[in-house]
């Protein structure tokens, strides 16, 4: 069981870094998340309340879990500012809002596309991969990477298609 | 787009999303590209999409995580125990420290004559007077009244209409289940001394020196059996899944349906932190962070990180981080600024570094705590080079 966990560590743990920094925006704080999901998700299989093969939940759990520390730095943020003296900003308070709740909702994209199509996005866009390299690192064919962006992005862009819009507005 | 036919148009799509890759394209393909996207404000609007989605999720300049370093801190945090080591492992520490003990006496006094020969005044003589305990534990009831709880005399508390609440006999306050009364009790544990305390629902408290239990009376009526606490203590909780036992402190809740655990969240410490010895309790956070914990591990919340770090730090349970409750100060390779904080809690003093290089020196054994602050000192000098100095009730302390 061990053997099988670490498996899944060292499979997912980079990929599962780069998707909480989406939200965290810091490596650093993105990889605690990471890691303490894992340590809770080792106690739940040995309680036999998970199986191990369970990406779907990893990626849940470390978008949750960047959600909740994102959360709780803005209230702690937004108590920050009102303490100043001063004129509020709103501005920027809503900016962040608004930015978090769109992260959320990209988040929430990337977590449901099947499995594969996920990891080779992360790969060539948030790790800087080469189609070549993210092919070699995945042991799959360069035409595969593409045909697996392809279809991430046709299932994302859907999803996508206010962005701009909602961006723009801020 | 209708105007293209597939062909063209898949590869418009591969060409757009390469481009938020760090897949170079090619001089011809990015003309390719920009002309296709000049030709309506449709694929404009589109690559923009696209754009806009990268920038969104993406960080530039990230410094990669490291897959082995971070194994290697998960695998240490997953291999702490599930089981409480307690039973198989407590005997044999026991007679460890007991070996320990015996040689470190023998030769701390021979050690300790030598150390002090040449100053005027004998500490020994000073050390040996200060001794715990000279204070009452306190019980504030819920008019206000302050009742001392004596160490030898058997005392009754009365709640309204003259029931029996609790009765109080040596270190031990044991509350009846009666019911039908009401308001808060609030035992204060001054420092020098320790307090047992059981509740109406058999709850059993080791409240520690400096520290504050504060619960209702009517502790079985409520839905949650709360407790709210300011200091250490440790908590061995009756089973009853349908009323989860909850201490509160300043920087984390945690939650117990029927496990044993200390808790040490002191005022103006530098750290709140949770012990679990038994069973499962979920820790949460002022942030609301919550976090289950399985028995053998320690979950430590910093005052000075609780900016940065989202997650509760953990690390795994030793018995001197709550042998306290047996009357034993227990110190396995303790750092003395760690020792000292004990020390000053317990004999009432204070305490003063001349220098830092003794804080982090550290020291293994074990002691009753009944014996004098000397005995503890004793111990101290003989494996470590550190001197002692007594001055205003102030114990001085400097790397020889």
């Amino acid at each position: 069981m061990y053997t099988l966990f670490e498996q899944l560590f060292r499979e997912h743990y980079k990929t599962l870094c780069y998707y909480a920094n989406i939200i965290t925006k810091d490596m650093e704080v993105a990889e605690d998340v990471v890691q303490d999901v894992f340590v809770k998700c080792w106690s739940a299989i040995q309680n036999e309340k998970l199986e191990i093969q369970q990406e779907h939940y990893l990626y849940r759990s470390v978008k949750n879990s960047a959600l909740n520390y994102i959360k709780a730095k803005n209230i702690r943020q937004n108590y920050v500012n009102a303490q100043k003296t001063g004129p509020p900003e709103e501005s920027t308070d809503s900016d962040t809002l608004v930015a978090t709740e769109t992260r959320e909702r990209i988040m929430e994209a990337i977590d449901q596309l099947p499995p594969q199509c996920r990891k080779v996005l992360i790969l060539c866009v948030l790790e800087d991969k080469s189609y070549k390299e993210a092919a070699a690192e995945l042991g799959i064919s360069i035409n595969t990477v593409k045909s697996q962006m392809t279809k991430a992005f046709s299932i994302l862009r859907p999803r996508l298609k206010d962005l701009t819009m909602l961006i723009y507005f801020l | 787009m209708k105007d293209m036919n597939p062909v063209e148009k898949a590869k418009m799509q591969d060409l757009m999303i390469r481009s938020i890759t760090a897949d170079p394209l090619t001089v011809k393909e990015q003309k390719e590209l920009s002309d296709w996207l000049d030709l309506n404000l449709r694929n404009r609007q589109e690559y923009d999409d696209l754009i806009t989605f990268r920038s969104l999720i993406k960080t530039e300049q990230v410094n990669p995580p490291d897959v082995d370093r971070a194994w290697r801190k998960v695998s240490k945090r997953i291999s702490t125990p599930l089981v409480a080591p307690l039973r198989t492992s407590l005997f044999p520490k026991w007679l460890k420290y007991a070996a320990v003990l015996a040689i470190v006496s023998a030769i701390g006094l021979l050690l300790y004559r030598n150390l002090y020969s040449g100053s005027g005044n004998r500490p020994e003589l000073i050390f040996a007077a200060v001794r715990s305990s000279s204070h009452h534990a306190e019980l504030i009831l819920p008019n206000g009244d302050h009742v001392k709880l004596q160490d030898q005399t058997p005392l009754n508390i009365s709640g309204n209409q003259n029931a029996l609440v609790a009765r109080n006999k040596g270190n031990v306050l044991v509350y009846n289940a009666g019911e039908g009364q009401q308001g808060y009790h609030k035992l204060i544990v001054p420092e020098g001394t320790q307090y047992e305390i059981i509740l109406p629902d058999k709850s059993h408290v080791w409240v520690n020196s400096g520290s504050e239990l504060t619960y209702r009376v009517d502790f079985n009526n409520a839905a949650i059996r709360e407790v709210k606490l300011v200091g250490e203590a440790y908590f061995k909780v009756a089973k009853d899944k349908k009323h989860p036992f909850i201490v509160k402190t300043d920087h984390m809740d945690v939650e117990a349906v029927g496990t044993a655990f200390n808790v040490i969240a002191y005022k103006g410490g530098d750290y709140a932190e949770t012990a679990l010895v038994e069973g499962i309790v979920n820790v949460t956070d002022k942030h609301g962070n919550k976090q289950r914990m399985l028995a053998g591990s320690k979950i430590r919340i910093s005052n000075k990180k609780v900016n940065v770090l989202p997650a509760l730090e953990k690390v795994s349970l030793a018995y001197d981080d709550y042998a306290w409750k047996d009357g034993v100060f227990v110190f396995d390779n303790m750092p003395l600024e760690e020792i000292c904080e004990q020390i000053t809690r317990w004999y009432h003093i204070k305490i003063v570094f001349t220098n830092d290089g003794a804080k982090k020196l550290r020291f293994t054994g074990s002691m009753q705590k009944d014996k004098p602050l000397s005995t503890v000192l004793k111990f101290i000098s003989t494996s470590t080079t550190v001197k002692f100095e007594f001055k205003n009730s102030t114990l001085y302390i400097t790397k020889a």
